[in-house]
């Protein structure tokens, strides 16, 4: 991967059009566990924004964290803009059949939170991210991050228990 | 508490979105679409016979020959009109429903089409074109190449909007029955 970043970098169209096709599937799943219905706008904005600023990139290595904190921002700033209301009672329609947690349900506990929650969410568990890591990825505090991620995570414990 | 990895939602990078993102990286290149008022079929057919009509709307290719053709890659050669004084192209092609990127060999131009329908009733099509040159250079030697790309860019300003309106309209004539 940094072989290809350092080719993107010089301006050699198939290492670009090669890290495209690399980025989209992970940062495909950030944007839409973010912005839901906006995924396709997010992950389309934050590739422009990545591979227009790849020139500014100084450690290769570090693409992958790079690229993260933008799409999280992206999401989120486009999430904002389709935002729906929150209608919390939903989360207990739906049962869960076993331990794990299907397609449609994370689709569902997700469409209940705001959006700068569903950003926890995504960083603390697919991600893995910690939360001091979680927190400099959104600028926020620490303490911003503990509240919020209890919270999304008592969301999915609710309907987890439906 | 468990979420599987494939369990999160995943958005798809649709074709002109990827040609969008594929020329924010180059610097030479211009990016222009616009809505065709035709099925996806009828501009995707049209687009992708590179041999029979790319000349109707791209003024700069005298000809163009497909080499080979293995599954989604090809190799094509390109002539200009004889008062650009230029050498053919060989351009390496990728070509896939809704996607055709060329690549000059050396690496030195690229045109790139990609396209989709607009929405469910399939009416309508919306195309996307990107062009221009690319010098790829390491990082110390770009500021020597930046205003030639820079020129590149500016020039395709004014003929890729130019070769779109063509080719829509080369689609709707065909579908109107008017000669092409």
């Amino acid at each position: 991967m940094e072989a290809l970043v350092a080719r993107a970098q010089r301006g050699d169209p198939d290492a670009v059009e090669q890290l495209v096709d690399d980025l989209a599937p992970y940062l495909g799943r950030i944007c839409a566990s973010i912005a839901l219905d906006g995924g396709e706008d997010a992950l389309q904005e934050t590739l422009i924004i990545i591979i227009s600023n790849l020139r500014s990139l100084r450690e290769p290595a570090a693409l992958r964290g790079w690229a993260r904190t933008i799409a999280v921002r992206e999401a989120v700033r486009i999430a904002r803009r389709h935002s729906i209301a929150v209608d919390p009672s939903a989360l207990d329609t739906v049962a869960s059949a076993d331990n794990e947690f299907t397609g449609v349900d994370v689709r569902q506990v997700l469409a209940q939170m705001p959006p700068h929650h569903r950003a926890v969410l995504v960083l603390r568990e697919l991600e893995g991210l910690s939360e001091a890591e979680a927190a400099q990825v959104l600028g926020v505090s620490l303490g911003t991050i503990k509240s919020r991620s209890a919270r999304a995570r008592d969301a999915f414990r609710r309907r987890w228990t439906a | 508490m468990t979420i599987a990895d494939d369990a999160w939602p995943a958005a798809r990078l649709g074709n002109l979105a990827r040609l969008r993102a594929v020329a924010a990286g180059l610097r030479g290149v211009h990016f222009y679409e616009r809505v065709i008022d035709a099925p996806f079929a009828d501009v995707w057919a049209f687009a992708s016979d590179l041999e029979r009509t790319t000349r109707s709307f791209e003024p700069d290719v005298h000809s163009l020959r497909v080499l080979e053709r293995n599954g989604d890659h090809w190799k094509v050669r390109v002539r200009m009109p004889r008062w650009a004084g230029t050498a053919p192209l060989t351009l390496d092609v990728t070509m896939r429903d809704g996607w055709c990127w060329m690549v000059s060999r050396p690496a030195l131009y690229v045109v790139g089409m990609a396209a989709e329908p607009v929405d469910a009733d399939g009416s309508q099509t919306r195309f996307g074109l990107a062009e221009g040159a690319v010098l790829p250079v390491a990082a110390w030697a770009q500021p020597a190449t930046r205003p030639l790309l820079a020129v590149s860019r500016w020039r395709h300003r004014f003929h890729v909007p130019r070769d779109v309106a063509r080719l829509g309209a080369c689609v709707t004539a065909g579908r109107n029955g008017r000669a092409l």
